[in-house]
């Protein structure tokens, strides 16, 4: 079982090889690659819908696994952006991920908007549906940080900037932690064709249920060991 | 062709109701509705599941009206270059 970190938790060795493996799906077309699905997929259901939670854990699944080409021990490590709000941050120094934005030209802007805070997270965390849970968690704490990011991150190719993969592992851990607090509380479809067995776009084996528990997907979250 | 035109912060924002012809050669629009043109730019935009607005560079803000979709991105855009610049001063 792989588990998932905080980035502040990454030893120099792992941060090292994260920060390689990205130079690495960049050089061989994979961060483009997700771009466009992101993009092309972005009005289709994987916003603002049902999906949103499902689709975004597949993508970040599969990303991992193309940083895995590179090293077998990278997993992608979590941004929890109610807690690390300072464009000032260790996330974006040279050691990590501040020399990206000149070397892949995102045009970061740090500082646009405010971020979520805890008390948000912990609002969230208590709605008692997942129909109530997944548009609160998108749309009050998923949004702020793209847009905070700015540039690349900020648009609909934002899968382009590789703080997006950290983002979405803090949603997925929001997800995978609710889950967990909710055992029994079904996944309820927000329209026809995004229920819990209707394909995910993009990829039409996979669906919602495989993907409801993270752990069977062969990772867990440092807050689980 | 009808265009709803507003002028915000020193830039124009337009949206030209496309000819039918004219959707048809674009091939490749998203969504049926008009153009949105800012300073004589195009501008790609699409719609959620529940219709509300977003534009394809920034799309993490979601409006049910396009023209207001549209000034927030001006702002966006302003607060962005106001923000490189402070951070260009600093780092010199």
């Amino acid at each position: 079982m792989a588990t998932r970190k905080n980035w502040r938790s990454l030893t120099s060795i792992e941060r090292d090889r994260l920060v390689a493996g990205l130079h690495h799906v960049k050089s061989n077309g994979i961060v483009d690659q997700f771009a466009r699905i992101h993009s092309a997929h972005f009005s289709h259901g994987i916003h603002r819908s049902s999906h949103f939670l499902p689709w975004h854990r597949e993508f970040v699944l599969r990303f991992e696994r193309e940083l895995q080409t590179h090293h077998a021990e990278i997993t992608v490590p979590y941004w929890d952006s109610s807690v690390d709000q300072s464009d000032s941050d260790p996330l974006w120094a040279p050691e990590l991920l501040g020399p990206f934005d000149a070397a892949w030209n995102l045009r970061r802007v740090l500082g646009d908007v405010t971020l979520p805070t805890p008390s948000q997270v912990q609002t969230n965390q208590d709605k008692t549906t997942y129909e109530a849970f997944w548009p609160e968690l998108e749309s009050v704490i998923h949004n702020p940080p793209h847009r905070w990011v700015g540039g690349v991150m900020a648009s609909a190719a934002s899968p382009g900037d590789p703080v997006f993969f950290l983002h979405h592992c803090w949603i997925d851990l929001l997800w995978a932690k609710w889950q967990l607090t909710h055992p029994d509380v079904p996944f309820v479809a927000s329209g026809p064709g995004l229920g819990v067995t209707d394909p995910l776009m993009e990829w039409p084996d996979r669906t919602p249920e495989d993907v409801l528990d993270h752990r069977q997907l062969g990772y867990d979250y440092d807050f689980e060991v | 062709m009808e265009v709803l035109r507003k002028e915000h912060r020193g830039h124009v924002v337009e949206l030209r109701e496309a000819e039918p012809a004219a959707m048809s050669k674009q091939g490749a629009a998203r969504a049926v509705g008009p153009e949105l043109v800012i300073d004589g730019q195009p501008i790609k935009w699409g719609r959620l599941p529940d219709g509300r607005y977003f534009l394809d560079e920034y799309a993490y803000d979601w409006r049910e009206n396009l023209m207001d979709l549209a000034v927030s991105f001006i702002d966006y855009q302003t607060r962005s270059a106001e923000r490189r610049q402070q951070r260009e001063r600093k780092s010199r």
